[in-house]
């Protein structure tokens, strides 16, 4: 079972990386809370009970433990630093000048989501990893309802301001 | 660029992984049921020497330090069942929604607060306490009309106590101020989930 819990690991790694990524811009404290995330995962997956996808289930935990972190780290500045910025997986179809605005354009994003209020964020950026409203809805405890007015306001507020940063 | 959602989610898809370790948390699962299982080994072994004064010591000791011991015995019986239950349940991971995890997560926080509070407190009342048993002794002493304790073996033993005392009154008063900023971002971020 444990070498089980480790190839889920693996294969939500890249999920589980993005969470942490919308809530922590140092990389140091980010590394140290996808360990976390992935640490609460493992644990977690010994209570699943199949009462929904494997992939909400483990957003769920996820994002439990990054609010957790977001509470445990107040004190912490969340902005990153010059010397200190996420890089995009390089395409090897763009040109170079292409990769390095699409390096800027997912900066600004990065930023822009770090600094939305939790419930505006948590509905964007689940919805980014292709959850239903249903799903979403699971995550985060809100109605299905409210999480289609939430993501629709946010999402255009998110895409003006990127358009903004142009 | 950014007019869709397919073009947002895209964008977001490029992100640089990093890489989870995963032998790591293998090891500091490993490491966390030590760490249980030696915490509720000394959980239990706590009222041991209060057991153990009472079996060998009980026709030495005097009535006010015989009292103290039954009472203080008592008083841990039920709370070491107590932090065992809870540990028991601490050690399991939920997957609830978000906003009960905020709910939960502040309650727990609020509880730390109260009891690192009444932790603080119950540092500088100990600190009483002890003056005026020791104070007891050292009047009996200098009295002479009953055989009390030796100056030498009260001041030790009052000076330890108020040392340990004083000691846990600022741990506890810096487990107060943090877990007191902890409310505050956690209340914040209740306030945004309403």
């Amino acid at each position: 079972m444990a070498t089980d819990f480790a190839a889920i690991l693996k294969e939500y790694n890249g999920l589980l990386s993005r969470v942490a990524s919308g809530y922590e811009a140092n990389e140091a404290l980010r590394q140290e809370l996808l360990q976390e995330i992935a640490l609460a995962v493992w644990q977690g997956l010994q209570r699943f009970e199949q009462k929904s996808s494997l992939k909400t289930y483990i957003l769920k935990i996820a994002h439990n433990r990054a609010v957790t972190h977001v509470a445990t780290n107040a004190r912490i500045p969340r902005s990153e630093s010059f010397e200190e910025h996420e890089e995009s997986s390089p395409s090897f179809t763009l040109n170079p000048e292409d990769n390095a605005a699409q390096d800027k354009q997912l900066r600004a994003l990065l930023n822009i989501v770090r600094e939305l209020p939790l419930p505006g964020r948590q509905v964007l950026t689940l919805s980014l990893e292709g959850l239903s409203y249903d799903e979403i809805a699971d995550v985060c405890g809100l109605t299905t309802s409210h999480v289609g007015v939430l993501l629709k306001r946010t999402k255009a507020a998110v895409v003006e301001r990127l358009n903004d940063d142009k | 660029m950014t007019n869709n959602t397919d073009d947002l989610a895209a964008l977001w898809q490029t992100q640089e992984v990093q890489a989870i370790d995963v032998e790591k948390i293998q090891r500091e699962l490993h490491m966390q049921r030590w760490k249980q299982r030696f915490y509720m080994l000394v959980d239990v072994l706590g009222p041991v020497p209060l057991a153990l004064i009472l079996y060998y010591q009980s026709d030495k000791l005097p009535l006010s330090a015989l009292i103290i011991t039954w009472a203080t015995l008592i008083i841990t019986v039920p709370f070491v069942i107590y932090f065992l239950w809870l540990r028991r349940h601490a050690a399991f991971t939920t997957a609830v929604d978000t906003q009960s995890h905020v709910n939960v997560l502040y309650r727990q926080v609020a509880n730390n607060v109260k009891i690192a509070f009444y932790t603080k407190h119950s540092c500088w009342v100990s600190c009483v306490m002890l003056l005026l048993f020791f104070g007891g002794e050292i009047f009996k002493t200098l009295s002479a009309s009953e055989e009390g304790l030796s100056l030498v073996r009260i001041a030790v033993w009052l000076g330890l106590g108020l040392v340990i005392s004083f000691g846990c009154f600022i741990w506890a008063r810096g487990r107060e101020r943090k877990f007191r900023s902890r409310l505050e971002e956690l209340a914040a971020i209740r306030s945004q989930l309403e």
